[in-house]
């Protein structure tokens, strides 16, 4: 069997597994839910995913150590996720096959190396430096802590180190001992300042673009939900994905692109691509020519050549994906996979300006401690951001979330979605909740969201845990935010009209939404009799909604006796009222006055007692703006916004 | 376009080979992982309506030697009782249910068997025998190395312990499936020494002619009167035709008049006609019901009497005898015979 | 290149790299990989979180002295107590902490007056004090309300330093036995190392709580979101009498504010109750100083919590409070 047909069958199979485990991200043990399938797996073995929560955190997390496992593998192969695995490469390859020219030649200068193919470069030194804020501030921090002796000496290291890096790319010994002078210094202030000003911080912005996280997240929210629609395999009810457009239009120019250039994406914005290309520098086995005197120029190789990496001239390695195309056409039959370098010469380094990856990797260091400037995380933070139970506190959430969308796939009613960028730029597609737009509020018994992470943005919670219940009955359960009643728009409070659904579905116990009796006139409840007849009373104008006073909670008293007991509305007319049998006696007889009332359930929200599930919210029938709201009021992961605090029993006094 | 491919070579092929085992290999490892998670996973004892504390007390279940447990224990409370035993559940609820404990085991010795063990406890021996006694089934046979509420049937064991009651089921009536049964119930019994399970409405039950493991506890409702509960029932054989005589200890002698009388009420409201009561037998009533024929009487607090007998005769002959068990079991400071009722 | 044995040194060479790299990125990825995910840091642990600055074994004193000029009330006030060297000794590091809640001027009576804060720190200081600190954390920005009111004008004049409640001045405490003041930012970096501490508060009505007095004063040490503390108003007064144990109270109630508390705003809510008491047991200065707003301590709940905390006694008669008249 050929190369390329083992490689086009490892795509395939990466693919369907891919597409697979994203489907079976459902709660349940069924075959097609997720039982034990290894949904975060592409996540996990993703080494950008891993690297940047690292830099932030400290803390290679969990299951994310797999990725060392695809690190080592692309330092001994080179670039073989690219071409063999990454279920969006494949999709690409695809795509840019479809849309090659027939004509040799066009599709050769198709494949010609860009330099825009630099850019993905910029753009895995900007994430990956937005990331590092909070390593930096460590490394600053131990440097100002660390014993007298070790700082000097790091620092001298550090400094000769610079230089020499410097010298090197300025060729200009003076300015490399000036800028490495400047850049101690200002490490030197930034180590005495950075630890305590709080504002030099991480974000781990790298799913935004993240191949993995991308797709995950297009096919989580836009694939699946679009496809459901005529099949109802995956969701009983219509699945809705909030500022849909985005990720959408995002997946889709990525596809499209292929059509312009052959895997466009990958070539010029991957980040991931960017990463393993440069892990690929010292791989053992490489493509390349030999003897590169046999080589007739015919260029056969770039006819289909993924990468764009020249193999015909200079190879440029960290761009080569390693789809083989190149060694098959080879009519003299010099290019193979081999572990010496190309006669031909390579360049193992990508061809981008050491000045140009400074600028980027300040601009991304930078940028963080700007976006959060505007105190979307401190003082500032938006209501809406109510995020799902076990999330992070906000700052710590942002060193982890990579917005794959796996806990609003896995999530049984869709309330967790993609959130805007409400709580700043930075929360852009993580999940927050939207009780408008699922089947349901947060469910009680539900811990999908905390099983599936892969990063622990949202840690593992047990049900116990989120109750509050057993061993977590003192820390009582996990709060996403805290229930609001607006009373200009609660139909008892508002319109006079009974309702307390709200009541009805909070599903904690006790229930965290509790009523009170309310008890007032209808508009022109104050009526004359006109003619009494056994339990019907015929009143004056205006005329009244057939039907409106029979739902049981209307009744009738005659004004200014409050010895008769009022009676029941059973039903009315426009202008008569049927009474539940009562003896008024001839109180209210024509010409005297009766007084029609509501009998109201009002709601209140006990905030003790409130988890901010968001039932009430869902299932609230003003359905426009909802009359009961959550925000984020009192979540769990934030003990500072907390609305009560609560005492416990009182102090015995001394 | 066409071009003769280059043959492969053998290098090529072994590599080719070897990146599909690895592909294999990928997709065994993910299929094994998707079988591969806790039991319980999807099963956590959820909070139905509410936050429900749980329930650290639940029956502890014994591993019985030799055998090996399949699950972990499944614990349910009143308000998940329906998710095992729908159907079922309303009997236990009635009766006081506190909490069932379920777990499955295989015996080492025949692996394709097992058996589910479910302790129900039902907060007091009397609860535990009422839903004993009226869930017998047609085949059981005494079961006397488990105590006197205990039987088994081909495939089953059913015992009434303290305040538990013990159903184990067997996938088959292999005798390896049964002996684990049978361990896992003195296993249990071992765990759980009794303390007071005696019913001691059955000594008010005459013997004669009295049918063995018969005695029957129905908690609530009992002959769908919604006013009896506490009622125990024994069969009792005269010459070929079975009865059914019941007793109730009520708190006090008018109590039991009353609910005596009201029964009887009721039975005529229904349609049912009076007929001569035992002669023998002060204050009694005695009716007949579509061909079937009742006796209600009080003795002191014991409301007491037969329900629904074939015939007549033999119902006046049970009604009889247990009259006569009752006023002898009276304390002699009682008053030897119970008051004569003139208003009944 | 066409060289095998180059191919093969360069070959063993790249190997290395390979190599080294990958023992290194995995040895540090071996080191850095956990399950562990930041949990809410350990609460400040309980205990005291200031000293007692009451002058020790000596029996609560109060004086009581009626007069116009609140500058003479207060040396007469000082005097009738045993004078400042009394309180104050050579060397002492002192912390007198005003009402500064409001950037109001100091006629509206909101805020403690300028003159009785600049005669107090000079009698601190001519008293031998090694320092004088004036702080507070003003409902209204810090900088504004220090200056508007005229206090840190006065503080300067007198020899005092101000200290502005900035934020790395706030240290998370919980006090032992207490169930508020837990884990919560206090403004302690102020009181490092003081050795005497006068609180000075004028009278003033306080809708939630009844009067705002020496003891509500301390309310101006409470950090974060301290309004959180409104829902449980008399618990929190009751623990900050527990919080902070004075060397001295001082309550001005030359002109008190009888309506509209705490902020008033006009002059109608001020009369002049025309008294300044003095004393070493704080619950006792503010049960006197509730009746110069027409109050029964009775009315006033948190005063009873103190009391009952340990913090004075709400019968200030028994203290047999010297009386002086200014004419």
């Amino acid at each position: 069997m050929r190369t390329v047909t083992i490689r086009r069958i490892s795509q395939g199979f990466f693919l369907a597994l891919f597409t697979w485990l994203v489907i079976v991200t459902a709660w349940g043990d069924a075959p097609w839910q997720l039982r034990g399938w290894p949904v975060e797996a592409f996540l996990q073995f993703d080494p950008l995913i891993a690297l940047a929560t690292t830099l932030a955190t400290g803390v290679l997390y969990a299951g994310l150590a797999w990725a060392l496992v695809t690190m080592a593998l692309t330092v001994v192969f080179g670039r073989f996720f690219c071409g063999w695995v990454c279920p969006f490469g494949t999709l690409h390859q695809a795509l840019g096959w479809l849309g090659r020219s027939v004509r040799p030649g066009q599709a050769v200068r198709a494949n010609q190396p860009h330099p825009a193919q630099a850019l993905k470069y910029h753009i895995l030194a900007f994430l990956l430096a937005a990331s590092a804020g909070d390593a930096f501030v460590l490394a600053s921090r131990s440097a100002a802590d660390a014993p007298r002796w070790l700082f000097p000496m790091v620092a001298t290291g550090l400094a000769a180190a610079t230089f020499f890096a410097l010298a090197q790319a300025l060729r200009h010994r003076g300015r490399a001992a000036m800028a490495t002078a400047l850049l101690l210094a200002t490490f030197l202030a930034l180590g005495r300042l950075l630890p305590y000003n709080g504002i030099v911080t991480s974000s781990v912005q790298v799913g935004l673009l993240d191949p993995i996280a991308l797709l995950t997240r297009s096919v989580a929210l836009i694939a699946l939900p679009l496809g459901d629609r005529s099949t109802h395999f995956l969701y009983s009810a219509p699945r809705f994905t909030q500022g849909a457009w985005l990720i959408g239009a995002v997946v889709v120019a990525a596809l499209l692109a292929n059509l312009v250039v052959p895997r466009f994406y990958c070539r010029f914005l991957c980040p991931l691509g960017a990463l393993l290309g440069l892990l690929s520098r010292n791989a053992l086995w490489r493509i390349g020519q030999s003897p590169a005197s046999a080589c007739t120029a015919c260029k056969l190789c770039e006819r289909d050549c993924e990468g764009a990496c020249e193999p015909s001239g200079r190879i440029r390695s960290p761009e080569c994906v390693l789809c083989m195309n190149c060694t098959g056409p080879c009519e003299p039959g010099i290019l193979a996979y081999r572990t010496r370098v190309s006669e031909a010469g390579e360049r193992a380094l990508p061809d981008v300006s050491r000045r140009g990856v400074v600028l980027s990797l300040a601009s991304g260091f930078l940028a963080v401690p700007m976006v959060r400037l505007a105190g979307r995380s401190g003082p500032d933070w938006h209501a809406a951001l109510v995020r799902p139970p076990g999330s992070l506190p906000e700052d710590d959430f942002l060193d982890r979330c990579v917005k794959c969308g796996l806990c609003m796939r896995v999530c049984p009613t869709g309330v967790l979605q993609p959130a805007g960028v409400q709580g700043g730029l930075e929360t852009l597609w993580t999940p927050i909740l939207n009780n408008r737009i699922g089947s349901s509020g947060c469910q009680l018994n539900c811990i999908a969201c905390g099983d599936v992470c892969p990063t622990g943005a949202i840690r593992p919670f047990t049900l116990d845990e989120k109750l509050g219940r057993g061993s977590h009955q003192t820390a009582g359960p996990l709060r996403m935010g805290t229930a609001f009643i607006d009373p200009g728009r609660c139909l008892p409070f508002a319109m006079d009209r009974p309702c307390i659904v709200c009541q009805e579905v909070c599903p904690v116990s006790p229930k965290a939404i509790y009523w009170r009796p309310r008890l007032v006139p209808v508009r022109d409840g104050l009526r004359e009799v006109i003619v009494v007849d056994g339990d019907a009373v015929r009143v004056t104008d205006p005329p009244m909604v057939a039907g409106r006073y029979g739902s049981g909670d209307y009744r009738c008293r005659v004004p200014g006796r409050d010895d008769l007991a009022p009676r029941r509305i059973t039903g009315n007319m426009s202008n008569t009222l049927y009474l539940e049998p009562g003896d008024w006696g001839d109180a209210a007889s024509p010409g005297g006055s009766i007084l029609v009332e509501a009998v109201l359930q009002a709601p209140y929200v006990d905030p003790d007692h409130c988890t901010g599930c968001g039932i009430c919210e869902h299932d609230c029938p003003v359905r426009g703006v909802p009359a009961i709201r959550v925000t984020a009021e009192s979540e769990s992961r934030h003990p500072a916004h907390t609305l009560t605090r609560v005492i416990g029993p009182p102090r015995s006094t001394p | 376009m066409a071009r003769l491919a280059r043959p492969t070579s053998p290098a090529e092929r072994s590599v080719a080979a070897l990146l599909l085992l690895v592909l294999f290999g990928i997709a065994g490892a993910v299929l094994w992982l998707q079988a591969d998670f806790p039991p319980d996973k999807y099963r956590a004892t959820p909070a139905a309506g509410g936050t429900v504390p749980s329930r650290p007390d639940a029956v502890p279940l014994p591993v019985p030697d030799g055998a090996t447990a399949l699950s972990a224990p499944e614990t349910f409370d009143a308000r998940t009782l329906a998710d095992k035993i729908n159907g079922r559940a309303e009997l236990y609820l009635a009766n006081g249910f506190v909490s069932l404990r379920c777990r499955r085991f295989t015996p080492h010795d025949a692996p394709g068997d097992w058996v589910e063990a479910c302790a129900y406890d039902m907060g007091t021996f009397p609860h535990a025998f009422a839903v004993f006694g009226t869930q017998r089934r047609r085949d059981a046979v005494g079961l006397p190395e488990a105590g006197p509420h205990a039987y088994r049937t081909s495939q089953a064991l059913f015992v009434a312990h303290d305040r538990h009651y013990l159903e184990v089921i067997a996938s088959s009536p292999s005798p390896a499936a049964m002996t684990l049964a049978q361990d896992f119930v003195q296993a249990f019994l071992r765990d759980h020494p009794a303390n007071g399970g005696q019913v001691a409405e059955a000594s008010l039950f005459p013997l004669e002619g009295a049918r063995a493991d018969t005695l029957v506890l129905l908690g609530v409702n009992a002959f769908g009167s919604p006013d009896l509960d506490h009622v125990f029932t024994m069969r009792y054989d005269v010459d070929g035709v079975e009865v059914t005589a019941f007793l109730s200890r009520r708190t006090d002698d008018a109590q039991a008049l009353a609910l005596a009388n009201g029964w009887a009420d009721m039975l005529l409201r229904y349609g049912a006609q009076a007929r001569t009561p035992p002669a023998d037998i002060p204050g009694s009533r005695a009716l007949a019901v579509l061909g079937l024929y009742e006796t209600v009487f009080a003795v002191g607090p014991v409301l007491a009497g037969v329900h629904e007998a074939p015939d007549p005769g033999a119902a006046d002959v049970v009604a009889l005898r247990l009259y006569q068990a009752l006023v002898a079991a009276r304390p002699q400071g009682a008053a030897g015979a119970p008051e004569p009722a003139e208003d009944l | 290149m066409n060289d095998p044995r180059i191919g093969r040194r360069e070959w063993l060479q790249r190997a290395a790299r390979a190599g080294a790299s990958i023992a290194a990125v995995g040895g540090l990825g071996w080191a850095l990989h956990g399950r562990n995910l930041p949990s809410p840091g350990p609460m400040a642990p309980p205990g005291h979180v200031f000293p007692d600055w009451s002058i020790p074994d000596a029996p609560p004193r109060l004086a009581i002295v009626t007069g116009r000029d609140r500058v003479e009330t207060l040396h007469r006030a000082l005097a009738a107590l045993g004078g400042i060297e009394r309180f104050i000794r050579p060397g002492d590091r002192v912390v007198v902490k005003p009402n500064i809640g409001f950037a109001t001027p100091a006629e509206l009576g909101a805020t403690s007056h300028p003159d009785v804060v600049r005669a107090l720190v000079r009698r601190c200081v001519a008293a031998g004090a090694a320092s004088v600190v004036v702080t507070d954390y003003p409902v209204n920005d810090p900088d504004s309300t220090f200056e508007l009111t005229g206090i840190a004008q006065a503080t300067r004049e007198a020899g005092g330093r101000v200290v502005l409640p900035r934020e790395d001045r706030f240290r998370n405490a919980t006090l032992g036995g207490a169930q508020l003041i837990r884990d919560w930012p206090i403004l302690a970096q102020p009181f490092d190392g003081v050795t005497k501490v006068i609180g000075l508060c004028p009278v003033k009505d306080h809708v939630r709580s009844g009067a705002t007095l020496t003891l509500k004063n301390w309310y101006g040490l409470l950090g974060g979101r301290r309004n959180l503390f409104h829902q449980q108003i008399h618990d929190i007064i009751a623990e900050l009498a527990m919080l902070v144990r004075p060397t001295l109270s001082i309550l001005d109630g030359t002109r008190s504010m009888m309506t509209n508390g705490p902020t008033g705003g006009s002059q109608g809510d001020l009369k002049d109750t025309l008294t300044l008491i003095a004393g070493t047991d704080p619950v006792a200065v503010d049960a006197f100083g509730a009746t110069l707003l027409d109050r029964r301590p009775e009315d006033i709940p948190w005063l009873a919590k103190a009391a009952a905390a340990g913090a004075g006694t709400t019968d200030w008669a028994s203290l047999n409070p010297i009386r002086v008249a200014v004419d």
